[in-house]
């Protein structure tokens, strides 16, 4: 059967659980690998889990082996973009503001400042 | 040129300097080595990799970037390679630096994932992972207590800690859920009261 369609929802939703650190995502992650897609068994994730955190880089590359698992090398790059894609699209979009806004309000000050009055 | 505030001046200078000579394949390569050498949290990497090796940011940028990275969703590590790479390169910038930090451990990982796959089930492979899960184990406790120490400012807290830690583990809510309902309760009990105290007061 096809995991792939499975694969991005699953990923790209568990993207925006990761407030705070990869492992906020880790409950809802077990949920949906494990008992929803049957991907792996539980104590395969705590294993991988454990594994990735030993890996260097983004503590969360244990997703690359899930994907793998359960779609071959598409679903492990599949599993990379939609799960680092979104917060990727929405840390540049919002750096960007905080740019334009910095910007601003120096400008501003420094209109401020060389009005004469 | 005025140079009056002399250090802070020059270390301006050097950042600006460095800055204009960056290439893609620069931002692309130093994530790569970051990637691949950063056992145990990307961020104490990043900035010896970006501040005090190739000085393309200054302290002051980089603080104001990683407070960015942690209130938004993602990854430290990734959201740093992206809001860095896009102030020295712009979205290419960007790009070449997530692909860079991740490549390494992603590439170990899919390795790694394929031989638990064919091996996992070998006496030696599992006692060796029942190691590394302890390991792991007492790596999330150091995070929890170094995130606790930081953000449980009331006694409190530590209500919301276990109500979330109840609803998830044992009443099976969902996180998403847990998180509405425990944050707004937060919330509402961490916003100032100055209101109430003043209508006391009278």
């Amino acid at each position: 059967m096809n995991q792939i369609p499975a694969l991005i929802r699953v990923f790209a939703y568990l993207s925006i659980l990761t407030v705070g650190g990869g492992m906020a995502a880790f409950p809802e992650m077990e949920e949906l690998t494990v008992k929803v897609h049957h991907w792996l068994e539980f104590h395969q994730l705590i294993h991988l889990y454990s594994v990735g955190q030993l890996a260097p880089g983004p503590n969360m590359m244990m997703i690359v082996a899930i994907g793998d698992w359960a779609g071959g090398i598409l679903g492990a790059v599949v599993v990379l973009i939609a799960f680092f894609g979104p917060t990727a699209l929405l840390a540049l979009i919002i750096g960007r503001l905080w740019n334009r806004l910095h910007a601003q309000v120096r400008g501003r000050a420094v209109a401020q400042s060389s009005t004469p009055r | 040129m005025n140079d009056a505030p002399a250090t802070i001046g020059s270390e301006k200078e050097v950042v600006r300097a460095a800055r204009s000579k960056v290439t893609v394949f620069d931002i692309f390569l130093q994530f790569l080595i970051i990637g691949a050498t950063s056992f145990g949290g990307v961020v104490p990497y990043l900035r010896e990799g970006l501040i005090t090796k190739n000085h393309w940011v200054d302290d002051k940028e980089f603080v104001e970037l990683l407070s960015i990275s942690q209130s938004l969703p993602g990854l430290n590590a990734t959201n740093m390679a992206v809001l860095l790479g896009d102030r020295l390169k712009g979205w290419l910038g960007a790009v070449a630096g997530i692909v860079g930090v991740c490549l390494p451990g992603a590439a170990i990982m899919f390795a790694v994932g394929i031989f638990y796959r064919i091996h996992g089930d070998h006496a030696i492979v599992t006692a060796l992972l029942k190691g590394v899960a302890a390991a792991a184990a007492g790596l999330l406790l150091a995070t929890v207590i170094q995130l606790g120490k930081k953000s449980l400012a009331h006694r409190f807290d530590l209500v919301f800690v276990l109500v979330t830690v109840l609803a998830v583990n044992r009443l099976h809510l969902g996180v998403p859920k847990t998180l509405v309902f425990v944050g707004l309760a937060a919330i509402l009990f961490h916003y100032p009261r100055q209101t109430a105290k003043e209508g006391a007061t009278k």
